[in-house]
């Protein structure tokens, strides 16, 4: 079969990051490629650049022996390269037929206005393909996930795709929901569209797809044809890597159980989740993205509404409804995005190392700031923030430093449960290794560590015990002499025997 | 790196430009005119300027927050109003002047507290809820007054506007005092670094477990009260409460805000700042009329100076 797109040798780099290295796919017309890799491995990465999204550093893309250069997402849809994007982007206040038409809505000959309906008559004949049963009329916004995606991909077919890519597109979609996908998708490649597949599940991989390709790292590390290869290779592919980082020694033996959480349920996201931990111990939340991390460690924090679900503390059960109340409880949680939810990142550093904590300093209502100041420049003496002063404007910190700003506004708080939700994202490896550094220390102190981590060797590296989610569930607990890549690989992917 | 360093560059020359050009046009006018720079006329500008001086302390504690008040000339109106009711000379019993001030700061604050309310735990945006109110207190402000001005104030309420302490005008003292809380209250409180907090990732804040929602109310309260207060010393200044008073104060309090570094999107700002712009627009203001340009003119001045503090406010934004 020939190939109509080439990807060769593509590299690309961030600052910081190198996040493709020499890279080089085919897609052959008719087939579903599947992309598979552990967060961060470039797949997104490369589609984008397919996509215009990005433009790649060094390398070429040659569609049907052509050499191409897409410099928007425009020309490569006008190319005949539709994205499916992991997060949808429909304008939900319009209609299914606007948005399938956006920006080429069908204009009469005479006067140039939108001829709605010819919009409405193909869009009908469309959707009627796809067995898709939605009034062209109704608002984007009110239809479901599925459906959303559904749209998605019968615009891109309206488009002439000749290359569809999809980026995780059962992630957010029952499984019903999924086989209506899967049997579009058979139709589509019938008719000679390529289908490039991103997704983490390995079920639905050897399900649908014809080739696999790994990448691992930014770089390309296998590619098969799906007879080829068993789920243990390819998970064997995709983590593969060296244990290259360095983890200070653990410092302390677990203890006593101090907290646990029980039955969590929250709509669509969690279904009875539970664990405990004890004073000393550092417990990882493994998973992929998407796994419900997050959203359990924010519902224990008091950032969700919880449908069920209760939280012990040293034996007595608290409530928390908002996060207020879980810091006056003694837990202290670093988010996920710095940024988003951990930083007012045009504020000083020391106004937002102290702003949990400032009760410690204020009498009658005014703060101390010599107190104030003292405890924040004893802080980044301790983690080695780099910093020109307390007064710097946290923003034009790096992300490292970023992150130490957060660590401390938590310090500062004496809590004895720490949640910490991917601390080392984004951060180069020295102040890696100062974050693990500090952890360790805390552990040391007795304190109660929850630690999510979307690498796995941070996981294996630091933690005592970890539990492994996948689609809202803990699907595998695992104890520290059982830790391995293939292991949590294994229950994130929802493999639980 | 090099992208950060002409960020900061950029930032502190804005930072910094409003002193400078104070300190420009303020030479500019002393040059230009003899009579700006004597005790007596700048007396009179910094009594001009006290009024909106007070309304823009209150609409830095909203802005920084990441709203806007634009009922803030229409409190200042009604306050006045009802103030005024408690204090006509020759009433049967004349009302203590003590209770014509809390009727007219109590109604404004009582506004200031819908406008929370409204904005904080209905979620609904700043900018139509307080346009709205001011609608609705202009309406009851005219209903109140029958549409007429309540004149013939007695003698001890007149003096809160006229009178002097010393040398210095009395609502330039009140201005002074109300500068001197606000700077405890924003710069040196818990309540103030919980302000900033709100305004700059309303998020964080909230995940740092500060009640996000009454830190706002709260702003709104202490902007009510002030205008109250405002309303107060106008009406004793002016001898008399208008249902049309302070028409577009409000505007003149975010002119001064945002001339002074307050940002739109909240989280930025300081009473330094806020007062530095009050004066640049008395400045110009008063300048213009030494120079007897005419007031059309005037208004276009002004308003050229508000774009350009804009321009400046959304530049500074954009490029952080």
């Amino acid at each position: 079969m020939n190939a109509v797109l080439f990807m060769k040798n593509i590299s690309k780099s961030f600052p910081g990051v190198k996040a493709l290295d020499n890279v080089s796919i085919d897609i052959r017309a008719g087939e579903v490629h599947a992309l598979v890799g552990e967060n961060g491995a470039g797949k997104s990465t490369l589609m984008k650049i397919l996509a215009g999204l990005y433009h790649a550093d060094s390398g070429e893309i040659i569609l049907e022996g052509k050499p191409v250069k897409f410099h928007r997402t425009v020309d490569a849809l006008e190319h005949g390269v539709a994205m499916v994007h992991q997060e949808l982007m429909p304008v939900m206040e319009m209609t299914v037929m606007e948005n399938i038409y956006l920006g080429r809505e069908p204009v009469a000959k005479i006067g140039g206005l939108v001829n709605r309906k010819k919009m409405l008559e193909d869009t009908k004949k469309l959707l009627a393909e796809f067995h898709l049963e939605v009034n062209p009329r109704t608002k984007m916004k009110e239809l479901s996930v599925a459906q959303m995606q559904l749209v998605e991909i019968a615009k891109a077919v309206s488009r002439y795709a000749k290359i569809i890519i999809m980026d995780e597109p059962t992630s957010a979609i029952t499984q019903k929901e999924s086989d209506h996908l899967f049997e579009q998708i058979r139709k589509l490649t019938k008719n000679g569209v390529a289908i490039i597949y991103i997704s983490h599940k390995m079920e639905e991989i050897f399900d649908i797809s014809d080739r696999i390709t790994v990448l691992r790292d930014g770089t390309k590390i296998s590619e098969n044809r799906k007879e080829d290869v068993t789920v243990n290779s390819l998970i064997k592919d995709m983590v593969g890597r060296e244990m290259n980082m360095m983890f200070p020694e653990s410092l302390s033996e677990p203890g006593e159980t101090y907290f646990t959480v029980k039955n969590f349920c929250v709509d669509h996201l969690l279904y009875d989740v539970g664990f405990s931990v004890k004073r000393g111990e550092i417990l990882g939340i493994a998973g992929l993205m998407g796994a419900g991390r997050t959203e359990l460690v924010e519902s224990i924090f008091g950032m969700h509404k919880i449908s069920r679900g209760t939280i012990e503390k040293d034996g007595k059960t608290i409530l928390v409804g908002k996060p207020l109340d879980a810091i006056k409880n003694g837990i202290a949680m670093l988010p996920e995005d710095r940024k988003l939810t951990g930083l007012n990142l045009i504020a000083s550093v020391k106004d937002n190392m102290s702003i949990v904590s400032l009760s410690d300093y204020t009498k009658f209502g005014l703060v101390d700031r010599r107190k104030e100041k003292n405890a924040c420049a004893e802080m980044v003496r301790k983690l080695n923030v780099k910093t020109p002063g307390l007064s710097q404007i946290v923003e034009s910190l790096s992300g490292g430093n970023q992150q130490k700003v957060v660590i401390a506004k938590w310090l500062l708080t004496n809590s004895d449960v720490i949640i910490l939700d991917d601390p080392t994202r984004g951060i180069d490896v020295n102040a890696k290794y100062e974050i693990y550094t500090v952890i360790r220390e805390l552990a040391r102190q007795g304190k109660a560590i929850i630690m999510i981590s979307s690498e796995m060797p941070e996981i294996i590296g630091m933690c005592d015990r970890a539990v492994v989610m996948c689609e809202g569930r803990i699907t595998g607990t695992l104890n520290r002499d059982e830790l391995t890549q293939e292991r949590i690989m294994r229950f994130a992917s929802g493999i639980t025997q | 790196m090099n992208n950060s360093l002409s960020k900061k560059n950029t930032l502190s020359i804005s930072k910094f430009g409003i002193y400078i050009a104070f300190a420009a046009v303020f030479i500019i006018i002393s040059i230009a005119t003899p009579n700006f720079l004597t005790g007596a006329n700048m007396m009179t500008v910094l009594r001009q300027i006290s009024f909106n001086g007070m309304v823009a302390l209150g609409m830095t504690f909203i802005i920084i927050t990441g709203g806007i008040d634009l009922s803030a000339g229409a409190m200042l109106c009604l306050a006045g109003l009802v103030s005024a009711h408690y204090s006509v000379s020759g009433a049967a019993d004349e009302s203590p002047i003590l209770l014509a001030i809390l009727a007219g700061v109590g109604v404004a604050a009582l506004f200031g507290l819908i406008n929370g309310l409204l904005i904080a735990k209905g979620k609904l945006p700043a900018f139509i809820v307080t346009m709205g109110i001011m609608t609705i207190i202009r309406g009851i402000s005219l209903v109140y007054s029958d549409g007429r001005p309540i004149t013939n104030l007695n003698d001890s309420y007149k003096a809160i506007g006229q009178g002097f302490v010393g040398v210095i005008p009395t609502p330039v003292v009140i201005f002074i005092v109300l500068i001197v809380l606000s700077v405890i209250v924003l710069h040196y409180s818990k309540f103030g670094r919980h302000v900033y907090a709100v305004g700059g990732n309303n998020r964080a804040a909230v995940a740092a477990g500060i009640n996000a929602d009454r830190v706002r109310i709260l702003a709104y309260v202490i902007g009510g009260v002030i205008c109250g207060i405002a309303g107060v010393a106008l009406t004793s200044r002016l001898n008399a409460a208008s249902p049309q008073a302070a028409d577009g104060y409000e505007l003149d309090a975010i002119a001064a805000a945002v001339i002074g570094g307050c940002s739109l999107s909240g989280g930025r700002g300081n009473v330094l700042g806020t007062i530095i712009g009050a004066l640049l627009i008395g400045v110009i203001g008063n300048g213009l009329d030494i120079l007897n340009v005419s007031s059309y003119y005037q208004q276009i001045v002004k308003g050229c100076i508000i774009v350009i503090a804009v321009f400046l406010d959304r530049k500074n934004n954009s490029e952080v």
